[in-house]
């Protein structure tokens, strides 16, 4: 029973990473067929104008970074900060709040925080702002309310399994509390919090509706955090493109093959941090 | 030195020990006999009150440590009490570093002085210092069973504690290394309390002898 368990067990994950390989094959030889080098460096310049022929996606990549590393940098401030205080809290009533605060934000689907977001988060800034409705900034806040329960469940992973095994030895010792937290989870898990950040990094990027909803979506680059302006995913999305010969839709294929690659790229820097 | 008065622990409606009374002598070895599961390793987890983290027990009677009872100290005065009452544990919990660190670590929070000189004493007295000299800065845990066991013993020693409390210290030892080391804690200027499984063994080290 056990041994056919396994032998099924093998020929699915077989099957799924062999359709995977397939995927990206695929993807990688149209990609040959789509492209030439003169369409490659139309894409990478800034300007997108139909009329003009031009199809330079460079400023929505500008964007896509810029919302995510800033949704980024804000979750692992709040992150890092709420699983400190659950992990060193006295209180059990608090550490009980925000761990289910957290499991509630992981179920909240993205639209209704990108709808809340309109109605308050966009109106605030415009009375301090008045220039400013749609931004990076505004998509950047809501974007880290999605990456908050994901990184700090991992965090909370970390910090507890290595608490689990090793508290009793520490305190044993002498330790406290705190010095057990500062100075030996911290040192011990930084590079499995990596893993942690690079993986919301990734689900950042691939992020389509709350760009779509709250960055503005504007093509011109953008030059403060206050500017419109429109991701990849948001790109993609947006372009209406069915003819498959037309440069609009290489265009678009080729915001496809970046997301895609940018994800194979951090798996495969969280991999490598793991196995070391 | 330390005193264990009316001592009853007992998890959930299960009975380890009742009304057990132990005086520990300063600068002297007390052991601890008993058979398997009988409550001693238990003991010295009221000893230091790591029992604090345990689930659903209950303990009453006094502890008292230089006159304070232990069993109602705060747990800030506990984190202090315990580096001068550190107890080696029955399976050796070394921590996930370089053998180097293993030492290194523990004696850094605790401001010890001169800590490369006092890792090798510490060694040396285990009989380790000579089996890992060149490979220090290994991972601890390629350490054997044996090794690994004298290792925390050698990290309990780095922290020079008024009392020792060893959990069968030397039950994966060889006759030899178990003889060895039993001189050493005889000559160790410390109080010891240490848990054994056979009383003829422990006649050799002292004549303060308790069975629970
Ligand atoms: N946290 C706990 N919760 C419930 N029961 C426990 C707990 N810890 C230990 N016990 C039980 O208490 C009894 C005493 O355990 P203890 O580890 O103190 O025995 P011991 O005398 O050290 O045995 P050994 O010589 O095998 O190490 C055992 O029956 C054990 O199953
Ligand atoms: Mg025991």
């Amino acid at each position: 029973m056990n041994k056919l368990f396994s032998k099924l067990l093998l020929f699915f994950t077989g099957f799924s990473s062999s359709l995977v390989i397939f995927i990206f094959l695929l993807l990688s030889y149209l990609c040959i067929d789509l492209f030439n080098l003169n369409d490659i460096s139309n894409f990478l310049s800034f300007d997108w104008d139909v009329e003009k022929e031009k199809f330079g996606i460079a400023t929505m990549l500008f964007s896509t970074m810029a919302i995510s590393f800033n949704a980024l940098f804000l979750a692992f401030v709040f992150s890092f900060s709420i699983c400190s205080i659950i992990f060193l809290s006295k209180n059990r009533y608090l550490i009980f709040f925000l761990e289910k605060t957290i499991l509630l934000m992981s179920a909240i689907p993205t639209v209704i925080y990108a709808f809340a977001a309109l109605m308050t988060i966009v109106p605030f800034i415009s009375t301090y702002k008045p220039s400013s409705t749609l931004s990076i900034l505004v998509a950047s806040i809501v974007l880290s309310l999605l990456l908050i329960p994901t990184m700090s469940l991992i965090f909370l992973n970390i910090f507890k399994t290595l608490s689990l095994k090793y508290q009793s030895t520490c305190l044993n010792l002498g330790l406290s509390r705190d010095d057990f937290f500062f100075k030996f989870v911290l040192k011990n898990s930084y590079k499995n919090m990596t893993g942690g950040v690079i993986l919301a990094l990734s689900r950042a990027i691939g992020d389509t509706m709350i760009a779509l909803m709250l960055a503005g979506n504007a093509l011109s680059f953008p030059t403060s955090i206050f500017d419109s302006s429109r991701t990849l995913t948001s790109h993609i999305a947006l372009i209406f493109a069915n003819d498959f010969d037309s440069m609009a839709f290489k265009a678009i294929f080729f915001c496809a093959v970046l997301l895609l690659g940018s994800n194979f790229i951090l798996i495969f820097i969280i991999k490598s941090i793991r196995i070391k | 030195m330390l005193n264990i008065k009316n001592l009853s622990l007992s998890y959930g409606d299960k009975h380890i020990f009742e009304e057990l009374n132990i005086e520990i002598k300063e600068n002297e070895i007390t052991a601890i006999v008993g058979a398997s599961g009988i409550g001693k390793s238990s003991l010295f987890l009221c000893i230091n009150q790591m029992i604090r983290y345990e689930k659903s027990y209950k303990l009453k009677g006094e502890i008292l440590y230089k006159g304070i009872d232990l069993m109602k100290e705060s747990e800030d005065n506990l984190t202090k009490i315990r580096k001068n009452i550190i107890y080696v544990s029955q399976q050796p919990d070394i921590l996930p570093m370089s053998i180097y660190e293993n030492l290194a670590f523990i004696a850094r929070i605790h401001k010890i002085k001169n800590i490369d000189e006092k890792i090798n004493a510490a060694l040396e007295k285990v009989y380790l210092y000579d089996e890992i000299k060149d490979r220090l800065h290994t991972d601890a845990t390629s350490l054997s069973g044996g090794q690994q066991q004298r290792l925390i013993l050698a990290r309990a020693l780095l922290l020079e504690p008024e009392v020792l409390l060893l959990d069968e210290p030397t039950a994966s030892l060889n006759e030899e290394l178990s003889h060895k080391i039993g001189l050493m804690l005889k000559e160790h200027k410390s109080t010891i309390i240490i848990i054994s499984h056979f009383k003829s063994q422990v006649k050799k080290l002292t004549n303060n002898v308790y069975s629970l």
